[in-house]
């Protein structure tokens, strides 16, 4: 078989056990169904890990762009399903087919009750089929076909719960939100489809420089750069995607949907593609520094909004969720300061670490009987030794302590966005390190609240407490142990290498953008990373988040009571002359804790989601609702609104008339 | 002798319409009445696909003018007679069980709708003004007489009077504006109009905009947009289910005929008119069309919104002035009616406990759980309609959208993207629907006899089209 | 003398006056389809005074078409309106808004 064949096995596979087992999901056991998919997407991991070997190892530098089939051709343009296969595809395909197996192997567990187990083990091998298209695709077509794909998949997969309420809505609104990405994209789409004259990759970002000088007048009187133009309506396709500020509302309330669901698709992958999509557009982006610019904010305004808004929820899936957008932030911070392969670098890192963290809360809410809410959670380590051990991995590495994954990618892209020289990088600096106080002091807390202080479940919820089953713990393991090398191990031929997997041509970054080639001069080994480690204030700021959520959630419940009991006085000077413990508890923790409730109330449910999301969506609904009352049914209204309508239209020719004549 | 032959030549299939249809006739006379709602069927599809056959092998002739110069047969009349013959057959499997089961008289159903098609055939090989407005007529009075036909229903009464009512007073309006352009150019064939027109255009340009605003309105009612679309939903409501699916397909034929015929065939002089014109109409009915749809709880009321919509897409591409958007245009129609005719036939395969149509988009709710293949074909339908890839309507919107972005204006481009997005909320919801609400009771599904293939081939169409759309997009360039 | 002009403003005021008469007409739908006729007669008297002005024969042939076709109309709107009489007993235009909305 050639590289072509193999390609078309990775993405074809999934879809074959896809189709096979919806259209027999009435007839089939749930063994039978569970083993297709499941088959169909180990052989996507397998032919992914052949290509990623003879791409990133074996041929470096390869790249492989070849179309399988003219879609549709008329006049000079012509549509084409094709594939673009190197570097960046294929780190991506393992991303995706790896933790989409673990996810499929789960998911035996997880589902194990559910009377629609085959239909959700098709759609998350359709799903797992469409991010391979928007991956592999080698034009802009494929990508929007994977695009629109990955988001029906998710909306059916959200609301795959139908019987809950919330579920629909959540689904609904995630579909609406991604509509609003999509038109942006769309429209960036067809700016190029109308001045390239393709939408062909290869094609595209040839002529892209081409563009540089050309304007375009968007409204009448308003001028703007072609290039910005066109690089910002992309990014506000992957803004709704990858659920950047503001068009984030949609993923907590994706978190309705299934627990595997939200790791795979609303952790590892689909919300990652917009960082996907940027990097792939980095020719583009290179020549706008308005839209690396705005790209940059956003990114990092979302991570650490996002994380102040974390530490409120209650809910230990909201909070993983609210932890996933703001990494997405860094992400998209990266790409923004033109650091493309650390946006990739972390995404890769993120996806194994943050679908340990998804899964391993799976793990809890089947513990608990699908009870999600921390506060009735504590001291789950004796029940659930394994998950907790998973949890804090996957903490360690989301925290980014060194040496585990996390620290790697996060802390050089705080590195990077220090060096860049795009106006407001200050800001998205001091934006990033507060983020990683926030990021560390949220992680911990959740992680404190399940599994350790007081038990504060129900005894019906404790006496049934378990370990989950081994078809759970094995696809943990697996996850867990990439959760904590992968860092070091990609760090080199990913970051600081010039000969690494992304340093032949697969990113374009300008010399005037370039800040990773100061990176590559600190560069000095992996440990030397590790060692370096305190040198940066983004360690500090994670231990100090660390140190906080431990006070407030470990030391402060519990010191009170055994000081009180051991030593009166003691307790007298630590608690109410020297108040350090109230100074913390009623002071720092109540002063973060109310920001981040304004934050929470009035910024993101209030203002984004209450008033430009839904507020939009009410506003449409009552325009609609004076547009029916106008409908009166009687005929002589109907005649009558020709009437006005003809009048109108005479009146209007012969003012123009007069007008100029 | 020889222009006589090629004469009969190319105006066979419209011979052979009209015969069938009189053959249609004298079997509810002459027939057993056992044999005569088959025979009927049988004679009707005899009829579509014989002229679509004839009409093949008479487009071997080239274009041709004919009867001194009042009908001409060309790409355009030809490709959009073709779909129109099709429409109607595909409309004639779907009605024949229906219409039993509504108790409608079935021969008078297939004698109309040949004769709607006759009259929609004389329409669009139209060169002259009185041909276009026989063709007109003889296309509009057999679709008011049949949306009449349930007789004791009093919706559909109303329904047939109100298209009835304003249909007549947007007739009237075309034809005042027909009058006016007479007075200008003192002619009334399509050719001598055209060359008239600018050398008129120094003494009666006013005169002139005046005839181009009542013509316009006149085709505006066919095309059911602002002003004249608030029949539209009264009627899509109200009449038979399968007679809402002719209104919403054959009169768009006819609608979109007219406004390649007369906008850009005859009137190119005022194109700087005529353009300002279409965008006003556009805006307004992208507007009205997507907003009000959003609070329907009547499926067929929200298709008839969706559809004012959906035309002044259409309409955009005409907007456009190129033979690029000319084209996209067309290709909007063919897919449009296609996803049409099956969006109707789903709502035809249902009825509610009662023996009542369901058209209550809450009848539908959990539809999935016992009719999955249908719900999956709504659903093909609705993210067709919605424009979503890979199916037909994403490649018609990109054709349009493609065209305009060529000539710009670019705001108009980001509003009809913006009501895109509203477009997709109340389609969705539809799915929604059928997909994750929790049915109350479940809905009877009822056979549509051959209708129930046909319907299958139907909603795979909107797929395989939208995979495969060159034959289609090039067979339509205009 | 009366000139082309008059002819034209008499046709275009019958025009407007039907248009109005079926916006202000609440009462006989009767009264509605008189209302459309008028409306054709209206384009009938603008034809045949050009047509007549100018010496172009088409006009008048148009004016042919148009009185045979507004016959089959009235037949037509005649009989919806019958049925319509039978089913509801009334033939008001304001009772006619079931469908709304």
């Amino acid at each position: 078989m050639g590289i072509h064949e193999i390609t078309l096995l990775t993405i074809f596979a999934p879809l074959l056990g896809a189709i096979v087992t919806g259209l027999a999901c009435r007839v089939w056991s749930n063994q039978a169904a569970h083993s297709m998919t499941i088959g169909g997407v180990a052989v996507g991991l397998m032919s992914a890990l052949y290509l990623a070997h003879w791409t990133l190892i074996a041929h470096p530098g390869f790249s492989d762009n070849w179309t399988l089939y003219t879609w549709a051709s008329y006049g000079s343009s012509h549509f084409d399903v094709g594939f673009l296969l190197d570097g960046l595809s294929a780190i991506m395909l393992v991303v995706v087919t790896f933790v989409s197996l673990l996810v499929h192997i789960y998911s035996i567990g997880y589902m194990e009750e559910d009377p629609g187990y085959p239909r959700f083990f098709a759609y998350m091998s359709l799903f797992t089929f469409a991010m391979l298209c928007l991956v592999l695709g080698n034009n802009f077509l494929v990508l929007f076909f994977g695009w629109e794909g990955v988001g029906l998949v998710s909306y059916l997969l959200i609301g795959f719960w139908f019987k809950k309420d919330s579920a629909a809505e959540g689904s609904l609104k995630a579909f609406l939100v991604n509509r609003v990405g999509d038109f942006g994209f769309l429209i960036g789409i067809a700016l190029l489809l109308s001045y390239v004259g393709s939408l062909d990759y290869a094609e595209v970002f040839t002529k892209a420089p081409a563009l540089a000088n050309l304007t375009i007048s968007v409204i009448p009187g308003v001028v703007w750069s072609l290039p910005t133009l066109i690089c910002l309506m992309l990014f506000i396709g992957a803004m709704g995607k990858s659920a950047q500020v503001p068009l984030h509302v949609w993923l907590p309330e994706s978190m309705e949907g299934p627990t595997p669901i939200s790791a795979l698709i609303h952790a590892a992958t689909m919300v990652t593609a917009g960082v996907y999509m940027v990097a792939r557009m980095s020719p583009l982006f290179e020549l706008s520094d308005v839209a690396l610019t705005t790209v940059m904010l956003i990114g990092s305004t979302g991570a650490l909004m996002m994380g102040l808004v974390g530490i409120v929820q209650h809910d230990i899936k909201r909070v993983i969720a609210y932890s996933t957008m703001s990494q997405l932030g860094y992400m998209m911070a990266a790409n923004g300061v033109s650091a493309y392969a650390l946006g990739i670098f972390h995404l890769t890192t993120h996806a194994f670490f943050k679908a340990l963290l998804f899964l391993a809360a799976g793990s809890v809410i089947m513990g608990m009987h699908h009870d999600q809410d921390l506060r009735h959670m504590g001291n789950l380590k004796k029940y659930m030794p394994w998950t907790y051990a998973v949890f804090l991995i996957g903490t360690l590495a989301l925290v980014a302590l060194p040496p585990f994954a996390g620290y790697f990618s996060k802390d050089a892209i705080i590195e990077a966005v220090f060096l860049s020289t795009l106006p407001g990088a200050k800001y998205a600096y001091v934006c990033l390190v507060l983020g990683a106080f926030v990021t560390s002091f949220y992680s911990f807390r959740a992680l404190f609240l399940a599994f350790h202080g007081k038990e504060r479940m129900s005894t019906h919820q404790r006496d049934s407490l378990h370990e989950s089953p081994w078809v759970v713990r094995v696809p943990l393991l697996l996850l867990a142990l990439p959760s904590v090398i992968i860092g070091a191990v990609l760090v080199e031929p990913m970051v600081y290498s010039h000969a690494g997997f992304l340093s032949h041509g697969e990113i374009t970054v300008l010399p005037n953008h370039d800040v990773m080639t100061t990176l590559h001069h600190h560069f000095d080994g992996v440990w030397h990373l590790v060692e370096i480690a305190p040198q940066g204030p983004a360690f500090w700021a994670t231990l100090l988040g660390l140190g906080f959520a431990w006070i407030a959630y470990i030391k402060a419940p519990a010191l009170p009571n055994q000081l009180a009991a051991s030593c009166k006085v003691c307790y007298q000077v630590l608690v109410q002359k020297f108040g350090f413990d109230w100074f913390y508890q009623e002071v720092i923790v109540k002063f973060a804790d109310s920001t981040s409730q304004v934050l929470y109330k009035r910024l993101d449910m209030g203002l984004i989601d209450g008033g430009i999301v839904n507020g939009s969506g009410r506003m449409v609904a009552y325009v609609a609702g004076l547009m029916r009352r106008l409908q009166t049914g009687y005929l002589y209204h109907y005649a009558l609104i020709m009437l006005l309508g003809l009048v109108a239209m005479v009146t209007w020719f012969m003012l123009r008339h007069y007008h100029i004549g | 002798m020889g222009t006589f032959l090629i004469a009969n030549k190319v105006l066979l299939p419209e011979m052979l319409v009209f015969l069938m249809s009189l053959l249609t006739l004298m079997a509810g006379v002459f027939l057993p009445t056992r044999m005569r709602e088959s025979s009927a069927l049988v004679f009707a599809q005899t009829a579509l696909w014989g002229a679509i056959a004839l009409a093949f092998w008479g487009m071997l002739a080239g274009t041709v003018t004919l009867f001194s110069g009042t009908v001409v047969v060309d790409h355009l009349a030809f490709t959009l007679k073709v779909l129109s013959y099709v429409t109607a057959s595909g409309v004639c499997f779907y009605a024949h069980a229906y219409l039993k089961a509504m108790k409608m008289p079935v021969l008078e159903f297939y004698v109309l709708t040949l004769l709607s098609v006759l009259g929609l055939s004389a329409l669009l090989s139209a060169n002259h003004f009185i041909t276009l407005f026989v063709g007109l007529e003889l296309m509009s009075m057999p679709l008011y007489a049949m949306i009449a036909l349930r007789r004791h229903r009093s919706d559909c009464l109303e329904a047939a009077l109100k298209y009835f009512v304003i249909g007549a007073m947007a007739t009237g309006i075309l034809l005042y504006g027909i009058a006016l352009l007479y007075g200008a150019t003192h002619t009334l064939g399509f050719p001598d109009v055209a060359n008239a027109i600018p050398v008129a255009m120094h003494g009666h340009h006013l005169l002139m905009s005046f005839a181009l605003v009542f013509i316009t309105i006149g085709i505006a009612f066919k095309l059911g947009i602002v002003p004249c679309h608030m029949w539209l939903p009264d009627v899509y409501e109200g009449a038979p289910t399968i007679m809402t699916m002719m209104v919403a397909t054959l009169a768009k034929i006819a609608a979109l005929g007219m406004l390649l015929r007369l906008l850009v065939s005859v009137m190119p002089a005022l194109f700087a008119e005529w353009q300002p014109l279409l965008m006003v109409l556009v805006v307004l009915s992208l507007f009205v069309g997507n907003v009000t749809a959003v609070k329907q709880a009547n499926l067929k009321r929200l298709l008839a919104y969706s559809s004012i919509a959906q035309l002044s897409y259409l309409l955009l591409g005409v907007f456009t002035g190129t033979t690029a958007g000319y084209s996209a245009a067309m290709f909007y129609l063919a897919t449009y009616v296609l996803t049409t005719l099956a969006a109707f036939a789903l709502i035809m395969c249902f009825r509610r406990e009662d023996g009542e149509e369901a058209v209550d988009i809450a009848d539908y709710a959990g539809l999935f759980q016992h009719h999955p293949w249908h719900a999956v074909m709504f659903a093909i339908v609705m993210f067709s309609l919605a424009g979503m890839p890979p199916f037909v309507g994403f490649i018609a919107k990109l054709q349009i959208f493609q065209a305009l972005l060529q000539t710009g204006p670019f705001w108009l481009v980001i509003y009809a993207l913006l009501l895109t997005v509203v477009a997709a909320y109340y389609y969705i919801a539809v799915v929604k629907v059928m997909f994750f609400d929790e049915s109350q009771t479940p809905l009877r599904k009822v056979s549509l006899g051959l209708g129930n293939g046909l319907l299958t081939l139907n909603a795979l169409g909107v797929v395989m089209l939208g995979v495969q759309p060159s034959g289609l997009l090039t067979w339509l360039s205009l | 003398m009366i000139g082309l002009a008059h002819y034209l403003v008499l046709s275009s005021m019958l025009f407007v006056i039907s248009f109005i008469g079926i916006v202000i007409n609440r009462r006989h739908l009767i009264v509605m389809l008189m209302c459309v006729e008028m409306m054709l007669l209206a384009v009938n008297m603008h034809f045949v005074a050009v047509s007549q002005y100018f010496h172009d024969i088409s006009g008048q042939i148009f004016v042919f078409f148009i009185l045979a076709v507004a016959a089959a109309e009235s037949a037509i709107g005649l009989a919806i309106l019958v049925l319509l009489y039978r089913c509801r007993q009334t033939i008001d235009v304001e009772s006619i808004d079931q469908l709304k909305g």
